[in-house]
């Protein structure tokens, strides 16, 4: 189908769903677009929201209800700038942050395939109870270990291990070179060699002493072959240990106000921020040696992890909880206006961003502004209709240019734009409230309750709806933050296909709005992501969020002279392995604050 | 029975038909046993919760929901009150009481759900106005209940429905700020708490055996760590709950449900455990696990959310699948105050108030289906449908629908709908004396050695509702 078709057939749906009402969503509490987080600054009085049914609630024995309804309470409004420096001098310290971080059930797949040597990722973390939802994955202070964690590390532990034991092939792999034949000392030597890779620290005397003993209790209690036997116990043990469950940050010798990680926890936070899985034998090798002892070393250590394919799954992984993919696809749209958005575009639209970060990030070693600018995507025989591209495709991805005064980065493609569309039409307030929330680190907190849109009229484009609608309620966001972004979009329907007319007017997509303390003035979205990839305010937003990601935590107050020195340098084009790069090297990734300082 | 007593095989048979044999060997006693003078092994409360409010008198709309008056309930009242929600549990109607003058005491979070979902069993006010990502300030009832029934203790965190990405996991916190994610998927939950059933006893105890072993080096690998004066007290307190979970899991041996209920849990499609057409499966088998683990004294606080904070999920009401719950919960096909109205939708609610009803009589029948050394396992406990919301429209939070089960062993008055409001004035009464009325009901004390009665928020008046207490 070519663009121009789609657009005339647009065009038409967009009259008729005027004339039969729009359905369309407020963000105070919805879910039903995305993840409406989203939550607007609005100045709407009180008694505008609320639920259309029914007056006040009597009180069962008739009396009126006090304080009965949500409606009351402190007015919402207000934003902040979660990206802004706030001026003076930034400072670099470093914040606290637990000494205790637990594998992500992610990591605990990683590391349980490279610590056992094993060609797939076991697969059993989906027996796991879920971790809370936190922005990334990699978040180190709302894990822990209830009761049921353990069980289900327990049983995964003891079915990994019995696998592994078992199976004469996969217990050779994780057999320390040199074994001796038999005794306590094979047992000494297995616990060492296998047990610095599973603790990624060499034991102490005292740990070697304890596995090795359960080691030798492997014939009593498993039976069998004593070297199987013995490993397999050792391997329950190892695998539920919390040297391994949680990447143990003991170090506490302070030099001035930093307490700097001893190598091998360096190595740690090296290959579980840049491989998000434990570090290798050659890089434990190197910890050993003392080749993490500054920051020189680390950069040479930080540079060779982002050569493996297991950094380009992290710098992927990265941009899709960003950029909240895993809802790609998932938004429902009106089957009669576009019949061709089906629920089987959902892995697809999945797949293009994922190749997407991946020949953009890593193949291309761009950074933020490649994101939010490269008009190269992937597209299938499926998708490519959505682009205004010919037929013929065929059903394998391939790489494709897309017009660069149409397409700009990752934010024009098909999956950002219909996950943050509406059923029927644009919209043009989630695609704002999105990008302030996600690319600018705006702070918008909740109103109250807000009004739903009304109907579209005859001959109005969505964008006069809206515009209409927020004059009246929420202006001071609205006008400011939200809908000069969300505008420059309506070029794109509610499933990201071109359109150059909105209910047969031609569509409006330029806007005006400061960023940086300056008016800046575009042109549809393609414009808009030349302003945004020059924002001092975006790259520092982009630092944040990977200090978030490679840390486990948000940066602290005390950080951001880190995050101006990583916006610095995004800013001036650095690739985002530059950027892990830079951070790896930082005293906010080498150290600790000393004692005291910790939550 | 107390725990002490737990070193002895015995057998307990349930209407469902598990056969429970509890534990196999003296070595796998937990290494810090209860007090000898301890709460009951089967004591228990249990959380079921809806979401959107209920049907109740609103407005123009009509009573639905409560008994017609307030007193005593029989069977033949409630079967007389046909219209009413609370009928579908006429049969159990001496085991009953019904509270209903509560509600909560803050509201500024932004979102009502929000407020109501984090507040419904923490009394907790909320962290600020952040709307959605508003989080509870203190731990939730059945955490409080749990590590005041055993030190350590955990409770049992299970979902059913949708997760939905605006307000997900809504109502338990093990802490400040620490919200719980139950779990969603049953099998899940089974194999975690009771263990894969298909094993010998001969290759369990081989199991046991090999547990223990492994268990007492990972303890003192521990206590090693939690020495450490390098550890934050959060750090101290993440390890603890650590090592309190390893001490715990032995108990859960040999309990386990019929073969032919647990071969219905192996087919669940874990891809379609949220699918709106397999929620009263997945409802009715956390109701069995619950059921189970309560028995076997396994958990003496358990939760089960159904729905997300914002219930959007699509019942299927007389075969026919009707308009989303929050929706039908606004009157409208609209998750704000306008759209096309519903037709019906107040009905509609009422009618979505009895599929819960019926869903919590099904746990009602399966708790009284084991019986225990002191009687009916519902008896011994007590089981409570709540909501975090009081009705549909206006999603208020006054008049909170609270409707308990069981007497906690008698530490509770049933039979009855009660109004716990200050009657003369009538001033709704803050619902964390409801929470401290069920917590000290199942044996949980204040700081003091007191009944509960300061449960939540230190803003809010102390105390319990006397009128629920035998």
């Amino acid at each position: 189908m070519k663009s121009s078709s789609l657009e005339s057939i647009r065009t038409g749906r967009a009259l008729v769903v005027a004339l039969v009402g729009a359905t369309v969503l407020s963000l105070a509490c919805t879910g039903q677009i995305g993840d409406p987080q989203n939550s607007l600054c609005t100045d709407c009085p009180p008694g505008t929201g609320g639920p259309g049914a029914g007056g006040g609630q009597g009180g069962p024995g008739g009396t009126s209800n006090a304080g009965g309804t949500q409606v009351g309470g402190a007015n919402g409004g207000g934003t902040s700038s979660g990206g802004t420096n706030s001026g003076g001098a930034a400072p670099l310290g470093v914040a606290p942050s637990t000494r205790l971080p637990r594998l992500s059930h992610t990591q605990w797949e990683n590391t349980v395939k490279d610590l056992l040597r094993l060609d797939a990722v076991p697969g059993l973390s989906t027996g796991f109870p879920p971790d809370p939802t936190t922005q990334f994955d990699t978040d180190v202070e709302q894990k822990g270990v209830s009761n049921l964690h353990w069980a289900a590390y327990q049983t995964a532990a003891e079915e990994v291990a019995q696998q592994v034991a078992q199976d004469p092939q996969k217990l050779a792999k994780i057999l320390p070179p040199g074994l001796p034949g038999g005794g306590i000392e094979r047992a000494r030597a297995f616990v060492q060699g296998f047990g610095r890779r599973a603790f990624r620290r060499p034991l102490t005397e005292a740990e070697i002493g304890g596995y090795a003993a359960l080691f030798e209790k492997g014939v009593e209690l498993v039976g069998g072959d004593p070297l199987a036997a013995g490993v397999q116990l050792a391997l329950h043990a190892f695998l539920q240990s919390p040297a391994f469950l949680y990447r143990v940050e003991a170090s506490t010798k302070a030099s001035g106000d930093r307490v700097w990680l001893g190598g091998f926890e360096v190595a740690s936070r090296l290959s579980y921020a840049l491989w998000n899985s434990m570090p290798s034998d050659e890089l434990l090798d190197a910890a050993e040696a003392g080749e993490l002892a500054d920051a020189a070393g680390v950069e040479k250590w930080a540079r060779a992890l982002l050569k493996d394919g297991r950094a380009t799954a992290v710098l992927t992984s990265f941009h899709n909880q960003l950029f909240e993919t895993a809802g790609y696809g998932k938004v429902t749209k009106s089957s009669s206006l576009f019949p061709e958005f089906t629920k089987d575009l959902e892995p697809l639209l999945k797949q293009e961003a994922r190749l997407f970060f991946e020949e953009v990030v890593a193949k291309q070693q761009g950074g933020l502004r490649e994101v939010l600018t490269s008009p190269v995507t992937f597209v299938n025989d499926k998708l490519a209709p959505f682009y205004g591209l010919p037929a013929g495709v065929g059903p394998e991805f391939k790489k494709v240019e897309l017009d660069p005064k149409q397409r700009a980065g990752v934010m024009t493609q098909v999956g950002f734009l219909s996950k943050n569309g509406g059923l029927v039409q644009s919209d043009p307030i989630h695609r704002g409230v999105t990008i302030n929330l996600k690319i600018l680190c705006e702070k918008l907190t909740a109103p109250n309750m807000i009004p739903p849109l009304p109907e579209q009229k005859p001959g109005q484009t969505n964008r006069e709806r809206v515009a209409a609608h927020t004059e009246g309620c929420g202006k001071g966001c609205h006008d400011t933050k939200i809908n000069p972004i969300g505008f420059a979009f309506e070029h794109f329907d509610t499933v990201g296909a071109w359109r150059s007319t909105d209910n047969g007017q031609p569509v409006d997509a330029k806007a005006s709005m400061k960023i940086d303390g300056e008016v800046k003035s575009f042109d549809g979205a393609p414009g808009l992501m030349n302003v945004l990839a020059s924002s001092a305010q975006v790259h520092r937003c982009y630092s944040r969020n990977w200090m978030e990601y490679a840390l486990g935590r948000q940066p602290g107050e005390v950080e951001r002279g880190w995050v101006e020195q990583l916006a610095e340098s995004s800013r001036s084009g650095a690739a985002a392995t530059e950027i892990l790069v830079k951070l790896a090297v930082s005293d906010v990734f080498r150290a600790r604050p000393v004692e005291g300082g910790a939550p | 029975m107390n725990p002490s007593n737990l070193s002895r095989r015995f057998f307990l048979r349930g209407a469902a038909g598990a056969v429970l044999a509890l534990p196999l060997l003296e070595s796998l006693q937990p290494r810090r046993a209860a007090r000898a003078d301890g709460p009951p092994a089967h004591r228990f409360a249990v959380f079921v919760r809806q979401g959107n409010g209920v049907q109740q008198a609103t407005g123009s709309e009509p009573e639905r929901f409560w008994p017609s008056a307030l007193g005593p309930l029989t069977v033949a009242s409630m079967k007389a009150d046909a219209g009413r929600a609370v009928s579908e549990l006429a049969d159990f109607a001496p085991r009953l009481l019904l509270v209903r003058g509560c509600k909560y005491n803050f509201s500024y979070s932004g979102c009502g759900h929000a407020d109501g979902g984090l507040q419904c069993l923490t009394a907790s006010k909320p962290d600020g106005v952040n709307g959605n990502k508003s989080l509870a300030t203190n731990e939730s009832i059945d955490w409080r209940i749990a590590r005041g029934m055993k030190a350590g203790g955990q409770p049992l965190n299970l979902y059913a429905g949708q997760k939905g990405a605006y307000l997900p996991d809504v109502i338990s916190y093990s802490d400040a700020g620490k919200r719980v994610a139950a779990i969603d998927n049953p099998l899940t939950a089974y194999t975690l708490v009771f263990g894969k059933p298909d094993a010998s006893v001969e290759a369990q105890n081989k199991l046991a055996l090999q547990r223990a072993s492994v268990n007492d080096l990972v303890r003192s690998q521990m206590q090693a760590l939690m020495s450490s004066p390098a550890l934050s007290k959060s750090d101290q307190q993440r390890l603890q709950t650590h090592f309190d979970a390893v001490r715990d899991l032995e108990l859960k041996l040999a309990c386990h449900l019929p073969a032919s209920r647990y071969s219905d849990f192996t087919k669940i499609d874990p891809g379609k455990i949220s699918d709106d057409d397999q929620i009263d499966m997945i409802v009715k088998m956390q109701m069995d696990i619950i059921a189970l683990s309560a028995s076997c004294g396994l958990h003496h606080a358990m939760t089960l959310q159904i729905g997300n904070g914002n219930d959007q999920t699509q019942y299927v009401i007389n075969g026919v699948k009707q308009e989303r719950f929050h929706h039908i919960s606004h009157r409208i096909n609209s998750d704000g105050d306008k759209g096309d109205p519903i037709p019906d939708a107040d009905k509609k609610h009422h009618e979505i108030d009895r599929l819960f009803a019926r869903w919590f009589r099904y746990l009602l029948e399966r708790l009284d289906g084991y019986d225990t050394p002191s009687g009916k396992l519902l008896d011994q406990g007590v089981a409570v449908w709540l909501n975090d919301l009081a009705s549909g429209p206006p999603h208020g939070s006054t008049n909170l629908p609270y409707v308990c089960a069981g007497g906690c062993g008698g530490a509770l008055s049933t039979g009855k709908f009660i109004d716990a409001a200050d009657a003369p004035k009538y001033q709704f009464v803050t619902h964390n004396q409801f929470l401290n009325t069920i917590g000290s009901a199942v044996g949980v004390k204040n700081g003091q050695g007191a009944p509960l009665d300061d449960f939540g928020s230190a803003e809010l008046p102390k105390g319990r509702i006397a009128g629920m207490l035998a």
